[in-house]
Parts: structure tokens; C-alpha cells; sequence
């Protein structure tokens, strides 16, 4: 009797998620909110006038940001190379698990933790705005956590690409890093692809391919066309670390 | 070794390299290695660090594949074997989770696989290797001997066909390690085959039927038991057939 795929991806993701738990997941989201609420109780103290909401909003994201890549990648490494070098794998393996499904469900269940990470962080801005006396537009902020989430889910999946292609914690962050790099500086990879002699140039080129652009996340680009753009390149990084990790001797 | 009883496990001429940096330079870590187990036997690999027991093993449950020569499990290709959940597999070093207890790390394997009521399966497991007073206690409360027998465990849920044990008696005390051999004894009385390594070659005399000497990625000696004590013991076997 064959054990339904579904089900069993279900299960595994849900194992991922526990295990995302028990690296305190629960501090790190209580912290990213903690250091956005204190920094804001700082900036209370000086007058930024008309632009305060501006500036607010420009903080409270420049947070989550950081902390959300940096969280991303901690979380993949944790869970898809500590659980290779664990012999995590090789216990599910033997239990008819292919490869792909454990990585992907790993990839998965990181990707719902940032979901309530990028919550969490747009309730404490619109708690922020509030408390500062300023409208808060529910769709806006829905809108702006969207987006952030795009970002993040980026990472992660620049994150499982790069766990799933490399030994040891370092190497792997420090690809995923890189990676993350590349797409915020992607108007100045793209630059340099047109403006490097012919060698350079079509490596910088093939730079700009391969690594998407955060900036085409941002608030001018159509809704729809960043979704389908952040989503197409996340489920492209996702299918290269699962062929990948179905090859490689571990 | 030949027997009249169908083989469980079967290998002919298996070859692993390891590519050991960028250049591509590779080390032979099985050079040739043929093993026939028939079912329901326990057959000890048995050889000095690095003689590739670890390599065949990982072979033999799919982990990775062999660069020339061919493996069986039940007269099948072992991936479909491993997919049908019929392998079970004790990892030299297994990763537990800390944060469960050992009967909640074995409930989340067995929702992978299991084909019948998984408390009954769960219940089975503990009371072979000798944990159902220990079931509900944190892996992170476990002595080692504790984690070996959990991973043990582990390795015999769902009722695997064939086991496979890589140093299942690494960091156990004799009262543990009499135990194992009691839990290895009775995998054999249900019929299951079980293919260990162990650097403890006592215990891998008085446990097994059938034992393969390794050395270099070769076999060096593939004999009954009886022929191990008629050959002076493996002690004596280890030291003529193993080099310095």
C-alpha cells in the first residue's frame, strides 16, 4: 500500500515546523517586534514633521528587512543542513521520503514562519502609526506586508538553493548572503552588464539573469506582475535545490 | 557463502569512490565488495576504521549509489525495496531530536510510513529495545545507551523486512549492549534480516550467523560462524586478515 504523498508532505511539514519552533522562533518574532516598538519609543523624541509617517513606515520595513533576511537564512540552514548533518534526512529517507519532499516541506514550512514573522511586524507598525496618532489603511499596510513577504520568500528560497548545494553552515549563508546582496544591488549588477567589456559584461549579465531584483518589489510595480515575478523565481531557486539535492552525495 | 534460502541481501562487485577535493581526486572506499545474506539471517560486517562497512551499508539503503557493480534487497533494485518500506536503517551517529520524547520522535516517523495502527507499531518497537518505561522521558534526558536503543528503535518500526545496523553497540555498557543482543535475537526469530557492523568482535561472534571481514574496501573473509571458531576465533581472524 502506497502512503499518499499529500499526506505525507503534510505530516513533514509539520514535523519542519515544529522543529522552526524549537529553534526559538517564538523569541526571535517577540524580539524583531520588541527592537521595532523600542526604536520607534526613541524616534518619539524627536520631530520629523510632515514626514513623520513616512519615516516611520521607512523604519519599521528597514527592520523587518534586515531581520527577516537574516531570520530566513538562519531557519533554512538550521533546519535543511542541521538536519543533513543530523541524519535527519536518512531517517525519513528510509521511510520512502524522497529527497525533494523533505527539502520542499523544509522550504515550506520556513516560508509560514515568515508569513507570521511579516504579520507580526505590519500589526506593530500599525500599532506604531496609531499610537503616533496617524490613519492606518489596512489595505496599504496589507499591501506593503505583501510585498515584504515576496522579499523574504526570495531569500528563503536563495537560502534552500544554497543549502541544498553546499556543505557546512558558513558556506551555505554566506551563498545565500551573496545571493541576497546581488538582488538588492540588481540596478547596479544590470549597469555594470552594459557598461564592462564583452568577458565581464556577459558575466554580469548572466548575473542580472539569474538573481531576481528586489526593487521590482517595490511599491511602483503592479501588484500582480511582482507576485508572479517573486513567485516564478522562489519556485525556480526551489526546483534547482531539489534536483541538486537529489544528486548530491550527502 | 552459499545457501539454499533465498537471498535478502545481495551485492556483486561493488565499487564507491568518494571525490576527496575540487580537483576531483577520489579515494576507493569499496573495491569489489560482494556479500550474500540469505533471509533471516544476521550477518556481521566486521574490519578496522575505513575499511568501508559504513560505505556498503549506505549502499545498501540507498544513501548513495555505487560507482560500478549492483546491489539487491529481497531480489529487488534497493531504491524500489526502500520505497516499499521494507529497509530499516540505524544511522551510525542518529540525530535525535532533543526536544521530543521518544515516543513522540518514533510517532513522527511511523505517520511517514506506517501500514498498520501506529501505537501498536510504536508499543512494539519500545518494549524490543527495552524503552516503554522510558517512552514519555526527552530524548534530551536520555544517556547514550538510551539514544542507541531509540535509534534502534527507530530503525525496527513499521516492521522493516530487512535491518540494517551501522555500530548499534557504539557507547552501550555490557548490560545495554546484552539487550541489543537479546532485541538482535529476536528480529531473527520473527525473520528479519539483519546486516550489522561493529568493532566489537566478541559480541559480533556470539550475535551473528554469517560475518564478512573487510579490509580496504575488500572482503577478506566471508564465513559461518562455525567456520570463524573452527578458523581460532575472530579475534585471531581480525589480526591475520587486517593489516598493522
Amino acid at each position: 500500500m502506497k502512503f499518499p504523498a499529500i499526506r505525507r508532505m503534510w505530516w513533514l511539514v509539520q514535523q519542519a515546523l515544529r522543529e522552526v519552533m524549537h529553534l526559538r522562533f517564538v523569541w526571535i518574532a517577540g524580539l524583531t517586534a520588541l527592537v521595532m516598538i523600542a526604536g520607534v519609543a526613541v524616534l518619539r523624541e524627536f520631530n520629523f514633521g510632515a514626514e513623520e509617517k513616512r519615516f516611520l513606515c521607512d523604519y519599521a520595513e528597514a527592520t523587518l528587512a534586515l531581520w527577516g533576511t537574516v531570520t530566513a537564512i538562519v531557519l533554512n540552514v538550521s533546519v535543511v543542513q542541521g538536519g543533513v548533518e543530523r541524519g535527519a534526512w536518512v531517517m525519513a529517507f528510509v521511510r520512502g521520503v524522497r529527497r525533494p519532499e523533505w527539502l520542499i516541506s523544509r522550504g515550506l514550512a520556513v516560508g509560514v514562519a515568515l508569513a507570521w514573522l511579516t504579520l507580526l511586524g505590519y500589526l506593530v507598525l500599525g500599532l506604531i502609526l496609531a499610537w503616533h496618532g496617524h490613519a492606518v489603511l489596512v489595505r496599504e499596510l496589507a499591501m506593503a506586508g505583501g510585498r515584504m513577504y515576496l522579499r523574504l520568500a526570495l531569500v528563503s528560497s536563495f537560502a534552500l538553493l544554497t543549502c541544498a548545494a553546499s556543505s557546512g553552515f558558513l558556506m551555505a549563508s554566506g551563498l545565500a548572503l551573496g545571493l541576497t546582496l546581488a538582488a538588492q544591488l540588481a540596478s547596479i549588477v544590470e549597469w555594470a552588464g552594459r557598461h564592462s567589456g564583452t568577458t565581464a559584461g556577459w558575466g554580469w549579465r548572466l548575473l542580472d539573469w539569474l538573481v531576481p531584483a528586489f526593487q521590482v518589489l517595490e511599491a511602483g510595480t503592479p501588484a500582480a506582475y511582482a507576485l508572479i515575478y517573486a513567485t516564478g523565481y522562489a519556485a525556480l531557486y526551489a526546483l534547482l535545490a531539489c534536483l541538486i539535492f537529489s544528486r548530491r552525495e550527502i | 557463502m552459499t545457501s539454499a534460502q533465498p537471498l535478502a541481501i545481495r551485492a556483486e562487485s561493488l565499487v564507491k569512490n568518494y571525490q576527496t577535493d575540487w580537483n576531483g581526486r577520489r579515494r576507493r572506499a569499496l573495491d569489489g565488495v560482494s556479500l550474500a545474506v540469505p533471509q533471516g539471517g544476521v550477518c556481521g560486517l566486521v574490519g578496522p576504521n575505513g575499511s568501508g562497512k559504513s560505505t556498503t551499508l549506505k549502499l545498501l539503503a540507498g544513501l548513495l549509489q555505487p560507482d560500478a557493480g549492483m546491489c539487491e534487497l529481497l531480489g529487488q533494485p534497493v531504491a524500489r525495496t526502500v520505497a516499499a518500506g521494507q529497509v530499516g536503517y540505524l544511522p551510525e551517529t542518529p540525530g535525535l531530536p532533543e526536544y521530543l520524547t521518544g515516543e513522540e520522535f518514533l510517532r513522527e516517523l511511523a505517520q511517514l510510513s506506517c501500514r498498520r495502527s501506529i501505537d501498536d507499531q510504536i508499543a512494539c518497537s519500545l518494549a524490543l529495545v527495552g524503552l516503554t518505561a522510558e517512552a514519555k522521558r526527552r530524548v534530551r534526558e536520555y544517556s547514550k545507551g538510551m539514544r542507541q536503543r531509540l535509534g534502534l528503535a527507530q530503525a525496527v518500526l513499521g516492521d522493516p523486512t530487512v535491518v540494517l545496523l551501522d555500530e548499534p553497540a557504539s557507547g552501550l555498557d555490557p548490560r545495554a549492549a546484552d539487550q541489543l543482543g537479546d532485541a538482535i535475537k529476536q528480529l531473527r526469530a520473527q525473520g528479519r534480516t539483519v546486516l550489522l557492523t561493529s568493532h566489537f568482535l566478541p559480541q559480533a561472534e556470539e550475535w551473528c550467523d554469517q560475518l564478512v571481514m573487510l579490509e580496504k574496501g575488500r572482503v577478506v573473509f566471508d564465513g559461518s560462524s562455525a567456520e570463524v571458531a573452527d578458523s581460532g576465533g575472530l579475534n585471531k581472524l581480525f589480526l591475520e586478515r587486517t593489516g598493522p
